[in-house]
């Protein structure tokens, strides 16, 4: 393990992937930090962009991308009280206040900071966890590739924003959109209504390009005329000093592992991570009413957990080949597009290709700690930029992007089809994190619930015989059934509440 | 009714019902005509129509909630929420430039696919129409933004036409 590790590392120092690596590390940043433009917009674009490179640097530059985009959205989630990225919300509520009474570059030092801990710890997961559970994934069967794809969507459905049922609808419609074309199984054609176009079905990039970039522009014109106050940033450095390293050691090694452990979930973004991570410091400390007024500990706790997410995500991506994130299900496109099966043989088939991965990852936290430090101030002034100047730009790369693809015009059609759709989703609060991992995961369910059948004489009863098929269905009902609890709950407690 | 339409949350969701009740259907009558399995326990329908089912009954569910909601609030005698919540958030929406921007892309993207112009041709005019619309052609922008729709358009089409052979589209009728 260690000299797989030592190995990619000398790799990811060379020219080319070091060069990547810085490139996508700040763009990640600048995204990120950049209100209305997200990491899953950039690698979206990026990868039409990556056909013509070697996969092993394309896959580096876009997870120094992911590492930075959740990084930058920190810069504008304090200064302008608009998180960058969705897991960054809970960092606008210390994070902006502790600027605002002027202190922006405590607040600033504190997140990237604690950034910096979240990814290495999860970094450190990463390594040491990755190998044995890809050769613990190598006993799955259909069963429990087929059940594991129900619980993913049942996790990002019911921990996603807003309610269970709009999560769940949003998984299922991705899964529909996937139907449509030639059946591999039969070879039948389904759901083509007479269109030739849709005989091939929707490919996954122009679905990417226009659910997070189309939908993205549509929505930015329509709050362009929403320009929030920012805090200004004087001269001074952003880095956190030796005390409140150690006054704040146990939040980040505790917010670090909730990240981790969360971005294991297959489906479940950093946005709970850090929502949990916060509630969890806010539990604990003694301090507890001082959170939401600038305290110390609550951007400790957002920014360690968000950034232990995209680590503790890229393992469930490496070794089941189940994405842990929207992002993830992206990358996942990314290799595939590459002819790289991410999953338990990864590490046997393209071992060398895997360790490059992590040892990407965790120097672009390391380029991530530095160029936040060293250009915060510059970031901070970029973050400004006119998005009238910038949009039609990036639908330009996105038309391009769909059109390379296979040199037609009708995936450029799919990018705008979906532009709308993932526009009116948001629009109706229906995230759309569980439509694009609907999407992705929708042949493996239909591949591997067809081999369970084909394989099991009492149909899918069979399931009772597989202990982990098991454990996945039990925790997709748990997940089911606790919101509906929880709800409950609440809703007595209101009613005593009132009563008394 | 007419108090669930005036919330603009209630008013989506009804348009989301509505459409993912008609993408069900549309589903459901589609996987109808497929034949059934032959060798396989599965077919190439059952998935589609399952799908089709839980999406109508998960819509259903969103749409009964959401009347469930409007009845609380009338039984509680609530005033009907504000057009605009949202307006506190640092400034207005503006639908007519969201709508200004999707008709933009759509004939961009329309006059590629009929073949009235070429990538070069149509990207010009769409920057400038698209940013311009967005910043209501203010001059500082369009100052940049001008002499950019021609960098972005002719150099993109050199990069990948001449040094990635990629075809991209062209005017047929031009020299």
């Amino acid at each position: 393990m260690i000299a797989d590790l030592g190995a990619a590392l000398g790799f990811i120092f060379q020219p080319m992937p070091l060069f990547f690596l810085v490139v996508g590390t700040w763009l990640g940043i600048f995204v990120g930090a950049v209100p209305g433009l997200t990491g899953g917009m950039l690698i979206s674009l990026v990868i039409p962009l990556t056909f013509y490179m070697d996969s092993t640097n394309a896959l580096v530059l876009m997870v120094a991308m992911y590492v930075g985009s959740v990084s930058g959205g920190l810069i504008s989630a304090m200064l302008f009280r608009i998180p960058g990225t969705p897991s960054s919300i809970m960092t606008t509520f210390d994070g902006y206040p502790m600027a605002a009474r002027g202190e922006p570059h405590r607040a600033l030092a504190l997140g990237i900071g604690s950034s910096l801990v979240g990814g290495m710890v999860a970094g450190v997961f990463l390594v040491v966890l990755s190998p044995p559970l890809s050769r613990w994934a190598m006993q799955f069967g259909p069963f429990e590739y087929f059940t594991m794809v129900l619980m993913a969507i049942v996790l990002i459905a019911s921990l996603s924003e807003g309610s269970i049922t709009k999560g769940l609808l949003s998984g299922f419609l991705g899964m529909l959109f996937a139907m449509p074309g030639f059946n591999d199984s039969d070879g039948q054609l389904r759901l083509t209504f007479g269109i030739n176009e849709l005989a091939d079905g929707f490919k996954l990039l122009p679905m990417l390009l226009g659910i997070f970039v189309t939908s993205q522009i549509i929505k930015d014109a329509l709050e362009i005329d929403r320009h929030p106050e920012a805090i200004k940033l004087g001269a001074g450095r952003a880095l956190m000093s030796m005390k409140q390293w150690t006054r704040h050691g146990w939040n980040l090694a505790r917010s670090s592992v909730i990240g981790t452990w969360i971005g294991i979930l297959p489906g479940v973004g950093a946005s709970i991570s850090s929502m949990v991570a916060y509630g969890v410091a806010k539990n604990v400390s003694k301090t507890p009413e001082k959170f939401g007024t600038g305290h110390e500990e609550g951007v400790v706790a957002s920014e360690a957990a968000n950034n232990a997410n995209v680590g503790g995500a890229l393992i469930p991506l490496l070794t089941m080949g189940i994405p842990g994130s929207p992002i993830d299900a992206i990358l996942l496109s990314a290799l595939i597009l590459h002819n790289i099966q991410p999953g338990p043989i990864l590490f046997i088939t393209n071992g060398e290709f895997a360790w490059a991965l992590i040892a990407a990852y965790l120097v672009a936290n390391l380029l991530m700690f530095a160029t936040m430090t060293v250009s915060v101030r510059f970031l901070a002034r970029l973050i400004t930029i006119d998005r009238a100047i910038l949009l039609p730009i990036i639908f330009v790369f996105c038309a391009i992007g769909a059109f390379a693809l296979a040199n037609r015009l009708y995936d450029v059609w799919v990018v705008v089809g979906f532009g709308l759709i993932g526009f009116g989703l948001e629009r109706a609060r229906v995230p759309v994190g569980p439509f694009v991992i609907g999407f992705v995961l929708e042949p493996l369910f239909e591949s591997e619930l067809r081999a369970s059948l084909q394989l099991s004489d009492a149909g899918l009863l069979g399931i009772v015989h597989r202990p982990i098929a098991c454990t996945f269905v039990l925790v997709a009902v748990v997940m089911l059934i606790w919101p509906l609890v929880q709800g409950r709950r609440a809703r007595s407690r209101a009613v005593d509440y009132s009563m008394d | 009714m007419r108090r669930l339409l005036a919330d603009p949350d209630a008013r989506a969701d009804v348009i989301l019902v509505a459409a993912v009740w008609g993408l069900a259907a549309l589903t459901f009558y589609g996987a109808s005509l497929l034949p059934p399995p032959l060798f396989d326990p599965l077919g190439s329908a059952a998935v589609p129509k399952f799908v089709a089912v839980a999406i109508a009954l998960l819509a259903g569910t969103v749409l009964l909630r959401r009347l469930m909601m409007a009845r609380r609030a009338v039984a509680q005698g609530a005033a009907a929420p504000a057009a605009d919540e949202d307006a506190a958030a640092g400034g207005p929406l503006r639908p007519s430039i969201a709508l200004a921007s999707i008709g933009i892309i759509v004939a961009y993207v329309g006059v590629m696919g009929f073949g009235l112009l070429g990538f070069r041709e149509a990207t010009v005019p769409f920057v400038i129409a698209l940013g311009g619309a967005m910043s209501r052609f203010r001059r500082s922008t369009m100052v940049v933004l001008v002499p950019l729709s021609f960098v972005i358009a002719f150099g993109l089409a050199w990069l990948f036409s001449g040094a990635l052979y990629i075809d991209l589209p062209v005017t047929k009728w031009l020299p």
